[in-house]
């Protein structure tokens, strides 16, 4: 889970999964990513951002996107996201296989370089992945990716296993993120920790060559890069720009041939430049409005259906989210072994106020929602949300709340209704992640702190975590959808999308559906 | 006028100690607990503990205050929580850019004031007053970041003359960049010199030595420019320098909506993650700037009027 600012990171996107799933509602133009025509070499890319990098040592992160979706450049991970897909590919694995009960990972090495020219070491992994999974080194991200884990070993030069504690079927995908990226152990030890996060050396397309902070970060060709021919771009500027008007205007002017996160009111207008297109891109983001399920009203499942039927999620999606998002049916983010069967909570007062009717607050009951201060799109879903569950006697007063307070009061229960963060968003691209904190209490997340508990949900959820099938997963995944939908534990909005506009001179500019890029195969008309 | 200028760097320094207590309080006061904001919402309560024990945030307030002061004495503002970097190294490369954009909004201030408070006052009442007037009259009730998109579309974007934003590469590339955002700032703040030097002239016009002078034949325009400009530009100065301290404020928005790295766009940023030290240490520098800027102008009137010199001097 990551917000898009704070959290380790990520979002994923389904939709391009959703070939046959209904995900590609909206895309308003990739035809400038198709990577038609013969890729032309060299070239300067210039990419406005709206968040800028803290560190570049993996481990040191706050989760937060800046750092982590620039590191993605700079590094390789043992596998990786591709495009269209939400399955890992090979990366400095070029092949692994799983032992029949799940618990050994055997990974084949392939032959690679670091930026500074020194081979890709079995040793370098090793090290690597055991500060990724140890506790000690961050334990907000050992606790989420890799609590099964057990250790590791090198049987040879070209071979990495890892034994798990347990089967773990996430574990495979949370090798994907970039806080499991590859860094080499003599530099790491030899430099330590705070200069490595300045003078990064990695595996990956691109090294990072200059940083301004606060201003930019230049990344150059990795002359070493173990994908022959790659990347196409000499280098990439990544100028940090924060105003949502600033990119746009970037953008439109050609000062930036790419820039993310368009604010969803300029859509249409940048779009409408014959020079830039915005791709709609789906990621594993997910909104909601969350509930309390310790406050009263909100304790009967009776009323917590009501508010989920009493809100108008096409109406929302349009006048919000400019028709660019995905209405949401799930009570997880549009990862893998998501479902389009399962039906979103329709609107239908009739039926929310029936169910008002039956539950122990026939006549209504005052409703707290608080949202990040200053946010345009929560605020006008929190007005439209107030207008619609009054019909049905449910009296909201909205809270804006400064972002920084906002995460605090809702990790601390103090809230009866919130939209805690912007865009929460999973880390991989398998539900197993956010499925362990949002449907399984623990006394640390506390069902994402909504203190749901739905035991047999939970049981479901342990039981698809530590399957060794695929097939078993796809389904009990599907009926877990099913059944923790039916327990309307919050209120589920839409899935976002990634909204990044680019300009027509680049070519073969794709988002992930974590939310991220790669940039190896992008290049410049 | 040494015994007046030390009793003014006095209170400066009186003003500036309450900057420090004001701002520190501020930001301690307002909800959002440092230590959870730069570990990320996942990081453990026991990391959380210890970060609030490592940045000193379990001390009582006022050690903390008195630390804050004993570092900034000794020229250490101390480490940013968020960006994990001293705040020395963060704040030094960017205040030239933000001295750059005020020096350049205020010299685009002046040479639009000038003349047009001049001719305002010289045809008054007439129809190149009016147009000046309500020129001014308009771009002065704009808001800054609106008039800044209004200058973006028409100047960048279809006379395609200027960057939309940012600051780079040399310093006459930079200098090109800062153009709009100086504009911007020039069309609020050049109104108000408008307005004060042209009633300054008109004043000075109706006196008996501007009467004398031009008894003894001199021209016209060296009667204006010698005798009731020099007399007129007091006020002016006054104005100029009393709304440096808004313009400072002023640049904080439009850096951010031009994307220029100053002290602006970093207090920003700092605000919104509760990085306090920097915000501490930016909002001293912002108190000492303004707290300088008006002792200047204290210095500037002396220089331009004997009267001043004398009467600081007794």
């Amino acid at each position: 889970m990551r917000k898009t600012r704070y959290w380790l990171g990520f979002v994923v996107a389904t939709g391009l999964l959703g070939a046959g799933c209904g995900g590609s509602s909206s895309s308003s133009s990739s035809s400038t990513s198709a990577g038609a025509g013969t890729p032309h070499r060299g070239g300067n890319l210039i990419f406005a951002r709206a968040y800028e990098p803290i560190t570049f040592d993996p481990l040191k992160t706050q989760g937060d996107n800046g750092s982590l979706w620039d590191m993605v450049q700079i590094y390789d991970q043992l596998v990786e996201y591709g495009p269209r897909s939400l399955d890992v590919q090979p990366g400095l694995a070029s092949s692994w296989a799983i032992s029949p009960d799940g618990l050994r990972y055997t990974f084949k090495l392939r032959k690679a370089r670091f930026s500074d020219g020194t081979p890709v070491t079995a040793q370098d992994v090793k090290f690597s992945i055991d500060r990724f999974a140890s506790p000690k080194t961050d334990a907000a991200y050992a606790e989420f990716l890799a609590a099964a884990y057990k250790s590791s070993s090198t049987p040879d030069a070209e071979t990495f296993v890892i034994e798990l504690k347990r089967p773990d079927a996430g574990f495979l995908a949370a090798l994907a993120v970039p806080v499991a990226s590859i860094t080499p152990k003599a530099t790491v030890e030899r430099v330590g920790d705070s200069a490595f996060g300045s003078h990064p050396v990695g595996s990956g397309p691109f090294v990072l060559s200059s940083w301004v902070r606060g201003q930019y970060v230049k990344l150059a060709r990795n002359p070493y890069y173990w994908r022959q021919g790659l990347p196409y771009l000499n280098s990439v500027t990544i100028n940090y720009v924060p105003n949502d008007n600033t990119r746009v205007l970037q953008a439109t002017a050609g000062q930036a041939d790419i820039a993310e996160a368009i604010p969803y009111t300029q859509v249409a207008q940048l779009s409408a430049q014959p020079s830039v297109s915005v791709q709609n891109a789906p990621i594993v983001a997910y909104d909601a409005i969350w509930l309390n399920n310790s406050y009263a009203p909100l304790a009967d499942k009776n009323v917590r259906q009501a508010l989920n039927y009493a809100l108008d999620r096409s109406a929302i999606n349009q006048s919000v989210y400019a028709g660019k998002a995905v209405i949401n049916n799930s009570t997880l983010a549009k990862t893998k072994y998501w479902s389009s069967s399962v039906p979103a909570y329709s609107f239908n007062v009739a039926k929310a106020k029936q169910l008002i009717a039956t539950s122990k607050y026939p006549h209504g009951f005052s409703l707290s929602l608080k949202v990040p201060a200053g946010d345009s799109v929560y605020g006008n879903l929190a007005v439209i949300a107030k207008e619609e569950w009054s019909q049905i006697g449910v009296n909201v007063s909205i809270q804006p709340v400064e972002t920084s307070a906002l995460f605090t009061a809702y990790s601390a229960g103090n809230y009866q209704a919130a939209i805690p963060q912007p865009a929460t968003t999973s880390d991989v691209l398998v539900p197993d992640e956010l499925a362990l904190a949002w449907l399984v209490y623990t006394p640390g997340y506390q069902s994402y702190f909504t203190q749901y508990k739905d035991p047999a949900v939970a049981a479901l959820v342990l039981r698809a975590n530590r399957s060794t099938s695929d097939a078993e997963r796809a389904k009990l995944w599907v009926e877990i959808q099913e059944k923790s939908m039916a327990d309307a534990p919050w209120v589920p909005v839409v899935f976002p999308p990634a909204l990044t506009a680019v300009r027509s001179n680049v070519a073969n500019f794709q988002t992930l559906q974590s939310g991220w890029w790669s940039l190896d195969e992008t290049w410049l008309k | 006028m040494s015994t007046g200028l030390n009793r003014r760097l006095l209170q400066s320094l009186w003003v500036l100690v309450g900057v420090s207590v004001v701002a520190f309080a501020l930001i301690h006061l307002v909800p959002g607990d440092p230590a959870r904001i730069a570990l990320g919402p996942r990081a453990p309560l026991q990391a959380v503990a210890a970060a609030r024990h490592s940045l000193g945030l379990d001390k009582p307030l006022v050690t903390q205050y008195l630390n804050f002061v004993t570092g900034a004495v000794h020229g250490d503002l101390g480490y940013s929580i968020q960006q994990r970097a001293s705040v020395g190294g963060l704040v030094g490369p960017r205040i030239l850019p933000s001295i750059f954009l005020i020096a350049c909004a205020t010299i685009i201030s002046v040479v639009l004031a000038v003349p047009l408070g001049i001719v305002s006052a010289l045809k008054r009442d007439r129809l190149p007053d009016h147009a000046i007037r309500v020129v001014a009259m308009v771009t002065f009730a704009m808001p800054a970041f609106w008039l800044g998109l209004v200058l973006v579309e028409l100047l960048s974007l279809r006379a395609h003359l200027l960057p939309v934003s940012g600051y780079s590469g040399s310093a006459a590339e930079k200098a090109k960049d800062l153009l709009l955002p100086a504009l911007t700032i020039a069309l609020y703040l050049a109104p108000m010199l408008i307005r004060t030097l042209r009633s300054s002239v008109i004043d000075v016009l109706d006196s008996d030595f501007v009467e004398a002078a031009r008894a003894r034949g001199l021209s016209e325009r060296r009667v204006i420019l010698k005798h009731v400009l020099r007399n007129a530009s007091i006020a002016t100065v006054t104005v100029l320098a009393v709304n440096l301290g808004f313009l400072i404020s002023g640049t904080v928005v439009i850096e951010v909506v031009f994307n220029i790295p100053g002290l602006g766009s970093l207090i920003v940023s700092s605000v919104q993650t509760r990085d306090f030290p920097v915000v501490q240490a930016l909002t001293l520098i912002f108190g000492a700037i303004v707290i300088a800027v008006n002792l200047f102008a204290d210095v500037a009137y002396a220089a331009i009027d004997p009267r001043v010199r004398d009467a600081s001097a007794r």
